[in-house]
């Protein structure tokens, strides 16, 4: 079989978060607008896990092999490590809203309130090289437990995983688009 | 069952049709924006406008739970 080399893929992505409703450019030729933020530098790469369950109809008495299967779960999942170590990026990872404060506060307290849902979007090349490829995860909370290192040998990063959550029967919660 | 054509602020150039279901969880998403631009431009701009509007309010406060 013959190998379109151009369609082979290397390289780290940008991930930028945003508010929950964030618009999406028309094209990946032109930046990504307001509402969203580039959350800088990342270690260790950018995975976008999508996780499927499929449950099997079957077998029965008389087929002894599953004669089809539902899709009975969806997990979608973003993870990386935050380079930067910011305030900016710490609110990012603690799921709090965007604040100029010098400080982050965490309270202890229990809420019936929505967490501060987040939007994330990984850039990375395309195949065929010629422009990005964008991937949007459209309501996410960050979930991951926030290790914060001090360690004179090693950089501090903040660990991240963005869990993708339901919007609604139109909105879908990924996409993945190539659109020049 | 009765539907409503809507425009979100993801991609605003996107007629969607949705339920009254859909519709009350769009509008309390706060992803529902009226505009009265009519070009790709426009539209582009107004969402980004109303995203940006967005971003200094707390998601409790877009659900008018606070």
């Amino acid at each position: 079989m013959g190998v379109t080399v151009s369609n082979l893929l290397m390289g780290p992505a940008k991930l930028s978060t945003g508010v929950v409703g964030a618009t999406e450019s028309t094209s990946n030729a032109t930046a990504l607008g307001a509402g969203w933020t580039d959350v800088g530098g990342t270690e260790g790469g950018c995975t976008l896990t999508i996780d499927q369950t499929f449950t099997p109809l079957g077998p029965i008495d008389q087929i002894v092999i599953a004669a089809g299967a539902r899709r009975t779960a969806v997990g979608v999942k973003v993870k990386t490590n935050l380079a930067e170590a910011t305030l900016a990026n710490l609110r990012v990872a603690l799921n709090q809203a965007v604040n100029a404060a010098t400080f982050v506060e965490i309270d202890g307290d229990a809420s019936n309130v929505d967490p501060n849902y987040q939007a994330v979007c990984l850039e990375g090349m395309r195949p065929g090289g010629a422009g990005p490829r964008r991937v949007f995860v459209r309501r996410t909370l960050s979930t991951d437990s926030i290790g914060v290192p001090f360690l004179k040998d090693g950089m501090t990063l903040f660990p991240v995983t963005f869990e993708a959550y339901y919007v609604s029967s139109s909105i879908k919660v990924v996409r993945v688009d190539d659109t020049p | 069952m009765a539907t409503t054509k809507v425009r979100t602020t993801i991609r605003p150039l996107e007629e969607l049709e949705v339920g009254p279901e859909e519709y009350l969880d769009l509008q309390r998403l706060g992803f529902l924006f009226d505009t009265k631009a009519t070009t790709d431009d426009g539209l582009q701009t107004a969402a980004e406008k109303q995203t940006e509007q967005r971003s200094d309010t707390t998601p409790a406060e877009i659900e008018g739970k606070v």
